[in-house]
């Protein structure tokens, strides 16, 4: 099978940058609240981790769609940050989910954690509303520019 | 070459006629039946007691029985149809023997004077086969001889004639009681009657259940004594009123000598049947399909519900013309087996009506005539069995290794690419941490672990996207090759035809993920490599500035093509990819073309049909196939 090209730099899709004007590589007064959605428990614990490390707040860490919704609508954080694929057919109920919040609770921002890189994803996160919506290659969580992210999002 | 076979009634054993064969029809009519008739009719005009026509009209119908009779087993020794044709015109005529005034010769009439009865019952009961098939068919026969001849012989030892306008001698005479010979008159009177009813509720019944075949015998004999029924039924209602009552009955006499005629035809048509064998021999020269030589068999053997069977030798059961296994009527059934064999083998079998027993000459015929297109057809059967069993095996070859490339793909996701991940993510968190406190070696070795992590992620993600990709599962073909077009290193464009509204573009969560527009898994999975593999060719060889993925969704069919404008030349054969492609379509029993002119560019084109059932390659057995780790 035939290797594609490197992805490009920039992975990191924004659709609510421009309208937030956020800027900044961590928190600058309250600490942002967030809710980490992923059924990896290893990604789970090292990205709550690296949050804490930049001085957000992880008010829960959930691994399914269900308790997902549930604490959501209890903690009402700043932003949530979900993974695709979740149970329980491990496809794409992370991102049915994001799409969920997004429609029930437009206050609390939501960024997608993805593996991969497919535009169908993102015509699915950025089709209902292009604010407080954010996409991120799994991969690059890895990069300085993550808590970027996740400010910008929230 | 040898053709054999044996006819089978299933449920019910063989039974041989008990008329003997022995006896000639046809020197019983003209030695007894020709000299019977003219005496007959000699003493009726002698006495001009019976009207002319009534005189004439059952000569002939008698006449016409004997001509029947001969003809009928002229054309089919075998079958006593005709002898009994031939015994009941000798009874009709015999019946007019006792008007005769020489004493003996009335005497022996006396015995005689309802003669036709019985035989008439046996024809009617035993025709077309010529034999009792039930015992109450054949106690319904005996009670009507009893009545015939035994109980109308006691009738005659009671009754004296001479006091009659025409005075008989009655040698028999024992006791002259007219009370005693009126009472047994009755009584054979009644037993007619009743035999009479028990045959029409035979022949209803046979009626009902007879094929097309038995049928068409019938008809002649039935509308004859329909015909014969109804005139005598309505003449009998109006009475005697001049002149309705004579012209009933001469629609009962013209039925009447139909009845032998309906007799006759009902035997020919089993014989000009035999002409159709010729048609066949000419017919199948050509060969042709299983389901052309079932139809030509039925038409010349005029059995439109004719069944062939194909002898499986592996399976050791009959299967039809497309190989599937054949279902046998239940063991009561009325129809027949014909075991057709050549040189000692097994080829097929014939399930047929068994009116068709009665001309087991056609049979023959029709079994040796199509003999060897019968055993071509059974080694095609077997052939097409066998491919049948392969293809789906191969279809379940592909479905397993489909299912094992997604749990691979699935094993890398959950297992080294999470692993690797959080390292990352750990690792970053390290490197925020020693910012500004470890020396510049120390952050330049971090910083290379990081990127050398981060390309090794790369790496494992590519590798598990050639696997299996994750969105060709979780959101179906369009956005798989969408995918696949956008991360090329030229410009394709992805063009849709006819695509299903659930596939519909842009795609919505809602719609992206539901099963139900979408095309089986397997059909997915093969459009998605073709496309794939077509791609890959097209970056690596074609040098092409543009390439082009149509994707068109038929009812019957998906179709995928991948055009390029590139240097052109492709070898159709070449590449072990495109050979493994061709393999994978052709599981799934589809096509894959390439057209590659030099200077044009090249043209791939897949056709995948589409099953309307994908559990049988892509069930849920085939989907548990995993991948150990």
């Amino acid at each position: 099978m035939r290797r594609d090209k490197a992805p490009h730099a920039g992975e990191t899709v924004l659709g609510g940058a421009a309208v937030m004007g956020v800027t900044g590589a961590g928190p600058a007064r309250a600490p942002i609240r967030v809710v980490l959605a992923d059924d990896a428990e290893l990604i789970r614990t090292a990205l709550a981790g690296l949050l804490g490390d930049y001085g957000f707040d992880v008010v829960a860490q959930v691994g399914d769609p269900v308790s997902l919704r549930a604490t959501v609508a209890a903690l009402r954080p700043d932003i949530a940050i979900v993974d695709v694929r979740m149970p329980p057919t491990c496809t794409t109920e992370g991102l049915e989910a994001a799409v969920e919040l997004r429609a029930s609770f437009p206050d609390v921002a939501v960024l997608v954690l993805s593996q991969h890189l497919e535009s169908d994803y993102l015509d699915a996160v950025f089709g209902g509303s292009p604010r407080a919506v954010g996409y991120l290659l799994k991969e690059r969580v890895s990069s300085i520019d993550f808590a970027d992210a996740v400010c910008r999002v929230a | 070459m040898s053709v054999e076979g044996e006819t089978v009634r299933i449920g019910w054993s063989r039974r041989r006629h008990m008329l003997s064969s022995k006896i000639s029809p046809r020197w019983l009519a003209v030695g007894l039946g020709l000299p019977l008739a003219v005496a007959a009719l000699t003493f009726k005009l002698d006495q001009h007691y019976h009207s002319l026509a009534d005189t004439a009209a059952s000569g002939v119908g008698g006449l016409l029985f004997l001509l029947a009779g001969v003809v009928a087993h002229l054309r089919r020794p075998e079958n006593p149809v005709g002898l009994l044709l031939v015994l009941a015109g000798i009874g009709l005529f015999a019946e007019d023997i006792q008007l005769s005034t020489t004493p003996w010769v009335h005497t022996v009439g006396m015995l005689l004077p309802r003669a036709s009865g019985g035989v008439l019952a046996q024809l009617v009961l035993a025709f077309p086969y010529g034999r009792l098939a039930t015992p109450a068919e054949r106690w319904l026969v005996r009670v009507a001889y009893g009545g015939a001849f035994v109980l109308t012989g006691i009738r005659a030892l009671f009754t004296n004639n001479q006091r009659l306008d025409v005075p008989r001698r009655n040698l028999l005479l024992v006791v002259d009681s007219e009370q005693l010979s009126g009472l047994l008159d009755r009584a054979v009177g009644l037993i007619a009657a009743g035999v009479a009813v028990g045959l029409v509720i035979v022949l209803i019944r046979r009626w009902r259940g007879a094929g097309p075949p038995l049928r068409r015998l019938l008809a002649p004999v039935y509308l004859a004594g329909l015909l014969g029924g109804l005139a005598t039924a309505v003449g009998g209602l109006l009475g005697p009123v001049q002149p309705w009552r004579s012209a009933f009955l001469w629609v009962y006499w013209v039925a009447f000598c139909l009845l032998p005629v309906g007799f006759l035809v009902g035997v020919l048509r089993v014989r000009l049947a035999r002409a159709a064998v010729g048609t066949l021999l000419v017919r199948l020269r050509e060969p042709g399909s299983a389901g052309e030589l079932r139809a030509e068999l039925a038409r010349a053997l005029g059995d439109p519900s004719l069944q062939v069977g194909y002898w499986h030798a592996r399976a050791a059961a009959f299967v039809d013309g497309e190989g599937r296994p054949l279902e046998l009527p239940a063991a009561d059934s009325e129809r027949c087996v014909r075991l057709v064999e050549r040189d000692g083998q097994r080829v097929a079998m014939l399930l047929h009506d068994p009116a068709l027993r009665e001309d087991t000459n056609l049979l023959d015929a029709v079994t040796a005539v199509a003999g060897l297109a019968l055993e071509n057809q059974s080694l095609a059967a077997e052939a097409r069995a066998r491919l049948a069993e392969v293809r789906a095996s191969r279809g379940r070859i592909v479905a397993a290794a489909d299912a094992a490339r997604r749990q691979l793909e699935r094993d890398l996701h959950d297992g080294a690419q999470q692993r690797l991940v959080a390292v990352a993510v750990t690792l970053l968190g390290a490197r925020q941490r020693l910012e500004g406190v470890a020396d510049t070696r120390s952050t330049e070795l971090l910083a290379d672990c990081a990127t050398g992590l981060d390309a090794a992620i790369g790496e494992l993600r590519e590798l598990a996207r050639g696997i299996h990709p994750a969105i060709l599962t979780d959101a179906g073909l369009v956005p798989a090759l969408r995918g696949l077009a956008e991360r090329a290193p030229l410009e394709v464009r992805l063009r849709t035809v006819n695509m299903p509204p659930g596939l519909a573009d842009p795609p919505r969560m809602r719609t992206i993920t539901s099963p139900g527009t979408r095309p089986g898994q397997a059909e997915e999975a093969t459009a998605y490599f073709v496309v794939a593999e077509a791609l890959a060719n097209t970056f690596k060889h074609a040098r092409a500035t543009q390439a082009w993925i149509t994707i068109a969704f038929h009812d019957t069919a998906l179709c995928v093509q991948v055009t390029d404008d590139g240097i052109g030349g492709a070898d159709d054969s070449g590449g072990t990819g495109l050979l493994g492609l061709r393999d994978r379509v052709s599981a799934l029993d589809g096509t894959l073309t390439v057209h590659s002119e030099p200077g044009i560019g090249t043209s791939l084109t897949a056709v995948i049909p589409l099953r309307q059932n994908t559990e049988s390659v892509d069930g849920p057995g085939a989907r548990e196939v995993g991948y150990a780790t």
